[in-house]
């Protein structure tokens, strides 16, 4: 009876899309990589802050759009694809590094939790503290620059944005006809500097910049008009904020805030814009 | 108990024969002191073959394989000891052709999996790693043999410059300046050691033919390819008229019976 009188709403059956702005740019030693946060299921708005900026390694980040659930799919999978691809090092993503400082150099092997725990319970373990396993990469590479070169440390280079694309790639091309999601993916590596590579339905082309999502069409020919080469990072930035806007104003299925991921040779950084930080435009 | 006594006299004949009876039967087997035989005996069929050198230099890796000829009715140029494995790799092998071939479809397969998953050419030292592995795998049942080949992998890359991997039946990879594999690898690796690191130059020429007279066999052929920034990254072969000018050079400087570092040609 209250089926018919209230009718399930529609949106609890369709599809969950990311009726989105993506936006990727490269600028003189990086790229940036823009998104908004509307996730949308028909009429209504299912997520009004979700973050479509998605990390495939430290340095290489991709945006998602279409539907949420494969574009989310793909992006973790090649996430741990490249995981894998580490050679040789064993790297587990939450992994923390204990540092403990000891009170004689005798002790100096503290490697499991059982021996760790008795050197603490008869104090010889003066300090103790994690850190984040990327510091930990960090350290090495700076080691292995100061140490000459035969010293033999393992310090894995990262993935070549390429590789990272073509994974993307391949799972898009693969399922094309199941999947609908186009991932932008976009980073740096040493080899080529910035880069951003667009994987629609399983192309792969390299791009000095790239847009999608439904919100992209209304921004063609913004971007077009303002892009130039060689950008430095504030005015990439800039760019970036600016086509978001402009599309969120118009797009329908675009909305919220606008994330910002810049990455170049010292990592990556996220930021995020808030609706009132926006810039204005003209908006009778 | 009589088949038992059978057995026990052939044992000792054996024993008479070798020290290492009933150890040596299958790469499965460790003897008391530690060592799997079948490896060994793997490494002194590469041994017994002609030598092959792989040089690395400042801007390039150069192969030279000395081919024994055995017979005038070979066909010059025929059984290659020098496989492409991918445009930027190339591979000189020692010890048993067969097996050594079998591995360069291996090395192909495995570049051209890489090539196909990550969209880039497959660092040298992640190819090396990779056959060196399946090399090992066959070193541990007793249902295979061992490979019974080495191998030299090069490659030259822009950004990595010149790499040089070798791989022995054992499954270990190293990498090298310069290395030498087969009959007279010993005498190679002297010469090699002579020269400066960081030239690019043909003097594997004059390591083979000296390496080669020292051997004092017949006739060879001398199969000769290079990778480097004069190939713009390709591995190739080197062309007939560079190849003969260093043979020309090798030759008449052995003659003066001096080895020592000229200029580049």
């Amino acid at each position: 009876m209250s089926e018919e009188l209230f009718p399930e709403p529609e949106w609890l059956s369709e599809e969950v899309k990311t009726g989105t702005t993506i936006i990727a740019v490269t600028f003189d030693g990086g790229v940036v990589l823009g998104s908004d946060s509307r996730v949308s299921a028909g009429e209504a708005v299912v997520n009004r802050v979700m973050n479509k900026l998605s990390p495939l390694h430290d340095k290489i980040y991709c945006a998602l759009s279409g539907s949420a659930a494969d574009a989310q799919t793909i992006a973790e999978i090649v996430n741990y694809q490249l995981d894998v691809h580490r050679p040789r090092t064993q790297y587990h993503r939450t992994f923390n590094k204990d540092v403990i400082l000891l009170t004689s150099p005798d002790d100096n092997v503290v490697v499991k939790q059982k021996k760790k725990q008795h050197l603490h319970e008869i104090g010889h373990i003066l300090n103790a503290f994690e850190f984040d396993k990327a510091w930990d990469r960090t350290v090495l590479r700076k080691i292995k620059e100061k140490v000459p070169h035969d010293l033999s440390i393992e310090v894995e280079d990262d993935p070549l944005v390429c590789s990272a694309a073509t994974l993307v790639k391949n799972i898009s091309y693969k399922y094309k006809e199941e999947l609908s999601a186009h991932l932008i993916v976009a980073g740096w590596d040493k080899k080529k500097g910035g880069q951003v590579y667009a994987t629609l339905s399983g192309l792969l082309t390299s791009q000095p910049f790239a847009i999608g999502g439904s919100g992209s069409f209304y921004i063609n020919g913004f971007v077009d008009a303002e892009y130039r080469k060689n950008m430095t990072k504030r005015e990439c930035q800039e760019f970036v904020v600016n086509a978001l806007t402009l599309a969120m104003g118009r797009d329908g299925s675009s909305g919220g805030v606008a994330y910002v991921v810049t990455i170049d040779k010292d990592g990556a950084e996220e930021k995020c814009v808030l609706g009132n930080e926006l810039p204005k435009f003209f908006d009778q | 108990v009589l088949p038992l006594l059978s057995h026990c006299s052939l044992t000792m004949i054996a024993v008479q024969m070798k020290s290492h009876c009933e150890y040596d039967l299958s790469a499965s087997t460790f003897s008391p002191d530690g060592r799997v035989f079948q490896v060994e005996y793997a490494m002194k069929a590469v041994e017994n073959s002609s030598t092959a050198i792989g040089i690395r230099c400042k801007d390039g890796v150069v192969f030279g394989v000395e081919k024994l000829i055995l017979s005038k009715l070979y066909e010059q140029g025929s059984n290659k000891r020098i496989f492409n494995i991918d445009r930027h790799v190339g591979m000189a092998v020692a010890g048993l052709l067969a097996d050594a071939r079998s591995l360069s479809e291996v090395s192909r397969e495995e570049a051209s999996n890489f090539r196909s998953n990550y969209g880039h050419d497959i660092p040298l030292k992640h190819l090396a790693d990779r056959v060196a592995m399946y090399v090992h795998a066959y070193t541990l049942y007793s249902a295979v043999r061992p490979f019974g080949c080495s191998f030299i992998l090069g490659s030259y890359d822009e950004d990595d410059g010149p790499q040089l991997y070798m791989v022995d039946p054992s499954g270990i990879s190293y990498g090298y300046w310069g290395c030498a594999i087969g009959k007279a690898k010993q005498a190679a690796k002297t010469e090699i050691e002579k020269l400066q690191v960081g030239v690019n130059i043909l003097y594997i020429h004059i390591d083979i033919y000296i390496v080669h007279d020292e051997v004092k066999d017949k006739a060879f052929e001398l199969e000769l390819s290079w990778v480097g920034e004069v190939t713009k990254g390709r591995h190739e072969l080197v062309p007939k008229d560079i190849k003969e000018e260093a043979e020309k050079y090798a030759k008449e400087s052995l003659e003066e019976e001096d080895d020592s570092d000229e200029d580049n040609m």
